[in-house]
């Protein structure tokens, strides 16, 4: 606690800028989080922080007891340093090229016009959410939770503007760039491809959206890529070049980055390097518990609710079962509103503790296809792809 | 703070795009732009602290180093050779030593990891 303290103390002497916000609620779980430092960015609420420069910002967990995660509290997360912060929507094209029939360069008003609106409700999640939870701690940044969010996106089907576009027989991928570049030229510009098969698929889209106002410049204006049920890393922010290969795409970000151990699991024993890897790709099947918080206090004999999320990579959420005995016995909740395969579902159970001492809850969230939680993590050297079944403990007085 | 919050709402009043785009001619009605805040990060006193402010600031804040969670010299080798061999990172052979010792005494074992800046 008084290292918690000093942490936030210490670094509002150093910067003499930054909020220390009152602690939002009084739950342990939120001064767990307070421990990086709360700032206010443009177009955001106060985000813990992780870095500055890129922005890499944190949401505090108390925004997921709303289904909806609002535009000003959702992460940010860049990659290298020079992001784009002004945009002339008088100059600013997007583009599509390379291995096409009729290359398109589209200003945002010509994007809206042309295409067929659609919307839809999809989980944002970081590849590496979760990663200050492995063990071994491994490099990079140090997330916890909040690293995702709950959207409504709105924007045209990315298959509409590639057809418009029209691709030539022997497309095998497709590339996307944004506005933002490298600090210096030797460090590799963020460019991130999918299978052309991919590209085509029916739900992503080019988001000029977010619950149905225009994109915060941290979260990618004025336009994103959406791949519903992917990692966000493949979510390129303010793209501006959508690329047609007739090879397979070998950048970076793809080839040597976001990558995880090619095996059923995407698991190596803890500290160990893979054999072979392959680029990350859809969400695996998770769920938090969001009330009661981590370490609170309960009251014995007293029924109380136990409130949480459940998501996985576009195949919905079948059941979510609760153990409060840590594991042995499982009873299942009561899922919450159906905003479609993509997005979080709400889920609630109520929980009477018996008698006084402490209480071992965990979530176990299971999608339509069968694809369910571990009981222990599942070891990567990136960080990515955190599922472990949550437990919490609480205590019943 | 609320002095910060202040200012960036200033900074944020500039024009929306739903009104950008009445002029696609490029006159400033169609600009969107933010103003970053500035967060300074000092690292901890030490031989070698200069070096490594020096080199690891070219391309991203200093913060990227207290985020670790204590990280043994031996991993910050790792850390500090990726960052040259695959970024490019322009440090001296002769000076790749001295940041690995400072970022392995002062960000080692028992550093929190936790918070960030």
């Amino acid at each position: 606690m008084s290292r918690k303290n000093f942490t936030r103390r210490d670094f509002l002497k150093t910067t003499g800028m930054v909020s220390a916000m009152a602690a939002v609620g009084t739950l342990p779980m939120e001064l767990l989080a307070a421990e990086k430092p709360l700032i206010t960015f443009p177009d955001k609420t106060e985000l813990l922080l992780l870095t500055s420069r890129p922005p890499q910002l944190e949401t505090p967990i108390h925004y997921f007891r709303e289904l909806i995660t609002p535009n000003e509290a959702l992460f940010v997360r860049w990659h290298i340093s020079d992001i784009p912060t002004r945009v002339d929507l008088g100059t600013w094209r997007l583009n599509v090229g390379g291995h096409v029939k009729q290359p398109l360069s589209l200003s945002l008003r010509e994007l809206k016009a042309r295409f067929e609106k659609i919307s839809y409700t999809a989980v944002i999640q970081c590849s590496g959410n979760g990663r200050n939870l492995f063990d071994p701690r491994v490099p990079g940044g140090q997330w916890g939770n909040g690293a995702m969010g709950n959207v409504t996106w709105t924007g045209a089907r990315l298959k509409d503007i590639l057809q418009a576009a029209g691709l030539k027989a022997g497309s095998v991928a497709v590339g996307f760039n944004g506005l933002d570049g490298p600090p210096m030229k030797t460090v590799p510009d963020f460019v991130k491809s999918l299978p052309v098969d991919e590209a085509l698929g029916e739900d992503l889209m080019v988001a000029y959206e977010m619950n149905g106002q225009r994109l915060p410049m941290l979260n990618g204006f004025p336009v994103r890529l959406v791949v519903p049920g992917w990692y966000a890393t493949y979510w390129v922010k303010s793209l501006s070049d959508i690329t047609v290969l007739d090879k397979p795409f070998e950048g970076f970000w793809m080839k040597t980055a976001y990558r995880i151990p090619d095996n059923p699991c995407a698991c190596v024993p803890p500290g160990a390097k893979p054999a072979k890897s392959t680029p990350i790709s859809r969400m695996n099947t998770r769920s938090l518990i969001i009330t009661p918080g981590d370490g609170e206090k309960v009251p014995v004999g007293k029924e109380i609710e136990v409130m949480g999320l459940a998501f996985s990579g576009g195949y919905g959420i079948k059941d979510v079962l609760v153990s409060a005995d840590g594991g042995r016995t499982w009873v299942e909740t009561r899922l919450g509103k159906d905003l479609g395969k993509y997005a979080w579902v709400q889920w609630r159970c109520r929980w009477r503790p018996t008698k006084t001492g402490t209480f071992t809850l965990m979530a176990r969230a299971t999608n339509t296809i069968g694809e369910s939680q571990p009981s222990e993590s599942l070891w990567n050297p990136g960080g990515y792809r955190w599922n472990k079944i949550e437990r919490i403990t609480v205590q019943a007085v | 703070m609320k002095r910060l919050g202040l200012l960036l709402t200033v900074l944020l009043a500039l024009p929306a795009p739903a009104l950008a785009q009445r002029n696609e001619k490029g006159d400033s009605s169609t600009v969107y732009a933010i103003n970053l805040p500035d967060v300074p990060v000092t690292l901890k006193e030490g031989a070698g602290r200069e070096l490594v402010t020096r080199y690891c600031a070219i391309c991203h804040t200093l913060g990227y180093i207290p985020l670790q969670p204590g990280f043994s010299q031996q991993k910050w080798a790792g850390i500090v050779h990726k960052m040259m061999r695959v970024y490019g990172a322009p440090v001296p052979k002769e000076d790749a030593p001295k940041i690995i010792e400072y970022l392995g005494s002062y960000y080692g074992p028992g550093s929190s990891g936790k918070g960030g800046q």
